[in-house]
């Protein structure tokens, strides 16, 4: 139906897809899957003709073909359901079912009309329940993607297109989607499912691609074939030997589960700690501590409940029930509480939740301490500030212009920022929230070394990540989580990424 | 992920800061605003000499006072992303209350006080209720607007209130000339000067643009937003507050319809003066010399024996090619920094 071949796209100087291939065939379900950066994103946006490849071909029944742009694409069959939803809250379901060429009589819209048309395809999908002209709003997640199936499937596609559908989808709604997914690839639809939730992938799939740096590791296989290993296998590489966690080469007792960098503290004194912590649709009772000078780091896949321990900890959450206890003894109960307790975090969106872009850096490294935690001067001493900002930044190894503008700075110099303006009130817990994204290699691993610095120094260090590598190469142990519970614990030489990416999608 | 590598290409080339940057950073943001008043002047002087008359020039400063005062203290909400749209109506009701108070035997230099310490506090109303209820600013303040004016209109029952002690020197100097000059201006200038250092030069203003320029990062930095939302919005009673009692000072009456739709002529004098409603910046300087820019335009259409009627007109039309032109001028600026 569709077949992709040798698909080159480059960004600049970096490679995102290095001959890729994917056939799709009608009444299929293939899925789709590959690490972070593995290009699975560039290569749908290529197929549903919202980016131009740059070397390689598309064949649609057998004809190549070049779409000029995603109307172009979605004209001739191929649908294409973002991974961020793109419905409209406030219409109603009707409306958003039609959004492109809404029902008119006489040139207002007819409701009548409109609910007459998307009955029979609402009931297609099981959605029999939904109220047609009820604001999109008032639907839950499940239904909403099931909507913007629905959506895509009211254009009568050849192709049917998923970016990661079940991201954020209860166990529930996942089996009500394979359900669809399975009746429209019954229609002689081609299906193609993206998704990097490998339990998932083994049971919906028909047949399994996988993309590793760009380029196909596994093309088209019969998923009932291959076991998680082999699909674990097939993201990670096993030519290369994987990548043994820097803090374990260096360590001969690799075996030794006390081991390493912490091992100047003294171990058993629990630094932070959660004990039985409940967070409602998050976690359940979850016990977890951490010494001061270790690094530990929380894994699991979108929803897994790691990432509300990052929220309990910096009191953006509060648990239902269960404590949470900082080393100074207190318990944070709200971000600000957290902040004057000494907990710094460091957002992977720094944009968003990091930085003010459009002041100086000086200004944002002193922002913690001087604005957020209201130490020092009511007045603005600018030399003293600036000479702190400066002090912090070097230590940070910034090398810029601390009167520029933050956000005329690059990605990983204003991570650098970030973390100075948290080191300016000398925290006792830092939490990492994929701390180097969209950082370049280089910058991320000054990023590692800066992290080791402050875990030697006797901080207690939390990260979450969305790059295995990062976990592996950081942490000391890594507790992973699987639907809201911790369900493992990596360390030592156990602490490989195949070994991670096992545990995180469960067996 | 093709985002993340995008990013990434554009990290690997760390720009050396540019002089030219620096040196437009030496270009205050206010040069653009008060060029702009001298050119009017200078321009309307060439036509019309006796528009440059010292006494006329005083008068005209005079006239800028109380939009100039709210628009100074507007800009503490507006560099917060916040709205304060009952400067108007807290104006007639300071005066009315203050009128009220000195008729009834307080004494005026007692009574001012206590109607700026009511200005404040009805300003803190509306951050509380902001903050509190989670309602928009913008909505808060439209109807707080008409509550204050409400409140005066009915405590005077509708009427200016005359019966003040005239002889007092709150009306005969506050209301009159200190050394030559209105003593309303010089308070202006005065509460612009202390504004000024207030927002650029204390942790409190920091707070105030951190909040604007970006309040996800700055409630996860541990700043009390909350808080100082209600400081803003009370900085912007206390202002509109201090208007009120100049204006109760000069007309010697407290007039519960006065200060109709100055809250929009103080919001257009501040975005004039480089505060944006997108917030995180703000100037009251600027917002004081935008206030002075509105006033010599009136100002001007009278010597050039305009009909009144235009004023309006003239006024809508200066917001319009101010701000535009400083937007202009701040695309062209990032464009070549």
């Amino acid at each position: 139906m569709l077949h992709a071949t040798g698909l080159v796209k480059r960004y600049g100087g970096v490679t995102a897809l290095d001959g890729a291939d994917l056939e799709l065939r009608g009444g299929e379900i293939h899925a789709l899957v590959g690490e972070n950066g593995a290009g699975k994103s560039t290569l749908v946006k290529i197929l549903s003709g919202a980016l131009g490849p740059d070397g390689g071909e598309i064949a649609l029944n057998g004809t190549p073909t070049r779409f000029t742009g995603p109307r172009d694409a979605a004209a001739r069959g191929i649908a294409m359901v973002a991974q961020e939803l793109s419905l409209f809250p406030d219409l109603s379901v009707a409306e958003n079912l039609f959004v492109t060429a809404l029902p008119r009589r006489f040139g207002l819209l007819s409701p009548a009309e409109m609910e007459r048309r998307a009955a029979p395809v609402l009931a297609g999908l099981g959605l029999d329940d939904v109220p047609v002209h009820a604001p999109v709003a008032g639907l839950n997640l499940a239904d909403r993607q099931l909507l913007e199936v629905c959506r895509a499937l009211l254009a009568t596609p050849r192709v049917l297109m998923l970016d990661e559908p079940t991201s954020a989808l209860p166990p529930a709604a996942v089996d009500r989607l394979e359900t669809v997914l399975r009746q429209v690839a019954a229609r002689g639809i081609a299906v193609l499912y993206i998704s990097h939730m490998l339990q998932e992938v083994r049971r919906m799939a028909d047949r399994v691609s996988v993309l590793r740096d760009g380029r196909p590791a596994l093309r088209g296989e019969r998923a009932g074939g291959l076991s998680l290993d082999d699909l674990v296998r097939a993201m990670l590489g096993d030519g290369a030997p994987a990548p043994a966690p820097a803090g374990a080469t260096a360590d001969p007792v690799a075996g030794d589960p006390e081991r390493t960098a912490h091992d100047g503290a003294v171990p058993d004194a629990a630094a932070l700690t959660l004990s039985h912590v409940t967070v409602p649709g998050a976690v359940t009772d979850m016990s977890l501590s951490v010494a001061a000078g270790e690094i530990v780091g929380v894994a699991g896949l979108e929803g897994a409940g790691h990432r509300a321990v990052l929220d309990v900890v910096c009191g953006l959450r509060r648990p239902a029930s269960g404590r949470v206890t900082l080393p100074g003894g207190g318990t944070p109960r709200s971000v600000r509480d957290a902040v004057r307790q000494g907990v710094a975090f460091v957002p992977g969106d720094r944009k968003r939740f990091g930085l003010m872009l459009d002041q100086t850096v000086w200004e944002n490294a002193t922002a913690v301490r001087w604005l957020g935690a209201a130490r020092g001067s009511w007045w603005q001493h600018r030399r003293s500030l600036r000479a702190r900002a400066q002090a912090n930044l070097r230590r940070m190894r910034f090398h810029g212009d601390i009167d520029g503008r933050t956000g005329e700075l690059s990605g990983g110099n204003q991570q650098k920022v970030v973390f100075a303006k948290w080191l300016d009130t000398d925290p006792s817990v830092i939490v990492l929230d994929d701390p180097t994204r969209g950082v370049d290699v280089g910058a991320r691993g000054e990023m590692h070394d800066i992290v080791r610095d402050l875990a030697a120094t006797g901080r207690v260090v939390l990260l979450a990540s969305t790059d295995l590598a990062e976990l592996t190469e950081l942490c000391h142990r890594v507790v992973v989580f699987q639907r809201g519970e911790a369900t493992g614990e990596l360390r030592g030489a156990e602490l490989t990424e195949q070994r991670l990416s096992t545990a995180v999608n469960g067996s | 992920m093709t985002q993340s590598l995008t990013t990434e290409t554009r990290d690997a080339s760390p720009r050396p800061p540019s002089r030219r940057r620096r040196l437009s950073r030496l270009v205050r943001d206010e040069t653009g605003v008060v060029a702009v008043l001298v050119l009017l002047i200078v321009g309307v002087g060439v036509f019309r000499p006796g528009f440059l008359d010292p006494d006329n020039l005083l008068s005209t400063g005079r006239n800028a006072v109380y939009v100039g005062l709210m628009a100074a203290g507007m800009v503490f909400p507006l560099a917060m992303r916040e709205v304060d749209l009952s400067v108007g109506g807290n104006f007639a009701l300071t005066m009315v209350v203050g009128a009220v108070l000195m008729r009834d035997g307080v004494p005026p230099w007692l009574a001012a006080p206590i109607i700026l310490l009511m200005a404040a506090g009805l300003g803190a109303v509306n951050g509380v209720i902001t903050t509190y209820a989670r309602i928009p600013s913008f909505i808060v303040t439209l109807a707080t607007a008409l509550l204050f004016r409400g409140i005066a209109l009915a405590f005077a029952a509708g009427k200016q209130i005359f019966e003040v002690p005239r002889e007092s020197s709150f009306f005969v100097d506050l209301g009159g000339r200190l050394f030559g000059v209105p003593s309303a201006l010089l308070v202006l200038v005065l509460a612009g000067v202390v504004l000024t250092v207030v927002f650029t030069r204390t942790r409190f203003g920091a707070q105030v643009r951190a909040v604007g320029s970006n309040p996800d990062a700055a409630a996860l930095t541990g700043l009390p937003v909350d808080r100082i939302r209600i400081q803003a919005m009370t900085m912007s009673g206390l202002a509109a507050g201090l208007a009120g009692t100049l204006a109760l000072a000069f007309f010697l009456s407290g007039d519960p319809t006065l200060g109709e739709g100055f809250e929009l002529t103080a919001i257009a004098a501040a975005i004039i003066g480089g505060t944006p409603l997108a917030g995180g910046r703000g100037s009251v300087p600027g917002a004081v010399v935008g206030a002075l820019i509105l006033a010599v335009v009136t100002a001007a259409l009278v010597f050039f024996r305009i009909p009144i009627n235009w004023t309006s007109f003239a006024t809508g039309a200066v917001i319009l090619v101010a701000v535009a032109a400083d937007a202009a001028l701040r695309r062209y600026r990032t464009r070549t920094s």
